[in-house]
């Protein structure tokens, strides 16, 4: 029996650990392609594939532009598993010409090692692509948690308006960015500081996310602060770049809070 | 001009009072915890006493901690105990303005003009309480949380007219009980009620819009987010009531800024009694 292909599609080798750590105990075989410019894209690699796990961000149009070129390549039976955290499925999967192979995850876990992923239909998915995404998880010991498509799923959603609020407050001047994070970790027992947050996942992915609610609903309660905005445009997008709410050393440790980041960053 | 405190008082011997009250005490602070009466002080004492006893139990306090409390925790019915006694004295009666303002109108006449005051409040404008004071410079807010004994955090609240200082001072006196200080200007919610608002409000208006029900909500914060608690677990645990009764106070408070506005699902809650835990049903069922 051949094994079962399996190609990752990331910005960064690193962002995919994780899963990489459950399907090595499987037997399928494994390629992965780092992707930062549309170039870059090997259209061998799509050779033989059975499963497309693509994980690229909204920024820079990188994830629409690949997807419009690895679509027509993808055989109507392959199962794309892609990371909407930042949009809509549905919006995603109308890039295709078969969006009824796509399925939505978050990749955003907290956790080195994933027990849970959460999964969304698209509008258009077509009547066995939720067995088959289930079939998929059960082989590689996740359990699935199906929710309706909406913009950043659950997680992303209610922790960039987490974060938003936070840097509401901070640009207000209401507290310091440490004593934010303290507070929120130990008033009320946050896994994490909900700026440290933004710095890890990135400033970027955050703003994402909340302008993606922003255009959805056109509520004013999904409303990017506009130190999010300002941060993102002066390229402050947090832990990979050194940069954000914190300062951090090469090997991402945070060495300084970023003083009255709010009068500083100048656009 | 580094001022100590010695003597700190305490008005409110509930929950919240009765806390600050004990944490004070075991970390050498004389304490006079005041309230309108003395089955209530007797109580609350005794609460105390077996909250130390747990703790000592576990090992988490020294084996002579009731001594400790016993030989620096007094209680007071009367309000004019204050009056040389304490160089700090700290509110925490319920969260009614008619309450506070009138609390606030007494102590500021009792207490010579040196004495400092602080407010335990979580829901009220620290610039609006000091003004019922001639003393709005040395008048913060100090916001702990329930329950005292264990939860590190302190708010401490610069309201507009509060000296820098008196703030700091109020930082070492929570870091001298073990707390860790975080400093806050005085807006709606300060930092944890306003931050916290998006936790519960988001997961509700995810559940208003069909994305998910509330287990998958749950499940999916503890699992993917890390929370210890999912949002409806919480809320249930809080008391519904109570949760949207600050969620009104913060939207109100910022004039209604939609990022704050209640849910339907929350009213619809309260009026039908399921508050949570406490009522036997609220966003789950519980057994007695």
């Amino acid at each position: 029996m051949t094994r079962e292909k399996i190609l990752f599609l990331a910005e960064d080798a690193a962002q995919f650990s994780s899963w990489m750590k459950l399907v090595e105990e499987q037997s399928f075989e494994v390629a992965l392609q780092v992707i930062q410019s549309p170039e870059q894209l090997e259209q061998t690699a799509l050779r033989g594939v059975h499963y497309v796990i693509e994980w690229l961000p909204v920024s820079d149009n990188l994830k629409k532009t690949v997807l419009k070129k690895i679509g027509p390549m993808l055989p109507e039976n392959i199962l794309l598993l892609s990371a909407t955290h930042e949009g809509m499925a549905t919006a995603v999967a109308s890039w295709l010409p078969h969006p009824g192979q796509l399925v939505g995850f978050s990749p955003m876990s907290l956790y080195r090692e994933i027990k849970h992923v959460t999964l969304t239909l698209p509008t258009q998915a077509d009547p066995e692509t939720r067995q088959k995404a289930d079939t998929f998880c059960q082989t590689l010991g996740l359990i699935p948690y199906w929710v309706e498509d909406a913009p950043g799923l659950i997680f992303p959603r209610i922790y960039a308006m987490i974060a938003n609020e936070a840097a509401f407050a901070l640009q207000e001047h209401v507290a310091s960015a440490a004593d934010i994070d303290t507070a929120m970790c130990l008033g009320t027992n946050y896994p994490m500081g909900p700026l440290a947050w933004a710095d890890q996942v990135g400033v970027d992915t955050v703003l994402n996310i909340l302008e993606s609610l922003w255009q959805t609903y056109r509520e004013e309660r999904y409303r990017p602060c506009l130190l999010l905005q300002k941060m993102v445009l002066a390229g402050l997008v947090g832990k990979r770049c050194g940069k954000g709410f914190y300062h951090y050393s090469s090997a991402g440790q945070v060495v300084a809070e970023s003083q009255n980041l709010q009068e500083k960053v100048q656009v | 001009m580094t001022k100590t405190f010695k003597t700190v008082g305490v008005i409110g011997s509930g929950t919240m009072g009765a806390g600050i009250a004990q944490v004070l005490a075991l970390s050498g602070y004389k304490t006079i915890l005041y309230d309108l009466n003395s089955d209530i002080l007797k109580a609350a004492f005794q609460r105390i006493e077996k909250t130390i006893q747990k703790g000592i139990e576990r090992q988490k306090l020294p084996e002579n901690a009731l001594a400790i409390l016993g030989e620096n925790l007094k209680t007071t019915m009367v309000l004019e105990d204050f009056r040389h006694a304490a160089e700090l004295v700290i509110e925490a009666v319920p969260e009614e303005m008619s309450i506070k303002q009138k609390l606030f109108e007494q102590l500021d006449q009792i207490c010579p003009p040196e004495t400092f005051l602080a407010s335990n409040t979580s829901s009220f404008s620290i610039t609006a309480l000091a003004s019922i004071t001639k003393r709005p410079q040395r008048f913060a807010g100090m916001h702990f949380f329930n329950p005292v004994p264990l939860m590190t955090l302190v708010e401490v609240i610069q309201g507009k007219q509060t000296d820098m200082e008196y703030c700091e001072q109020l930082c070492d006196l929570a870091k001298s009980l073990g707390k860790t200080p975080v400093k806050v200007k005085d807006t709606p919610g300060f930092i944890v009620n306003r931050v916290a608002r998006a936790f519960y409000g988001e997961a509700i208006r995810l559940l208003g819009d069909g994305v998910a029900d509330v287990a998958t909500i749950d499940t999916i914060m503890r699992e993917e987010g890390g929370f210890r608690m999912g949002p409806f677990e919480l809320m249930d645990l809080i008391g519904i009531d109570i949760n949207y009764a600050v969620t009104q106070s913060v939207y109100e408070a910022y004039f209604q800024e939609p990022r704050f506005k209640p849910h339907w699902i929350q009213q619809q809650m309260v009026a039908a009694g399921h508050l949570g835990r406490k009522s036997g049903q609220g966003f789950y069922h519980y057994d007695s």
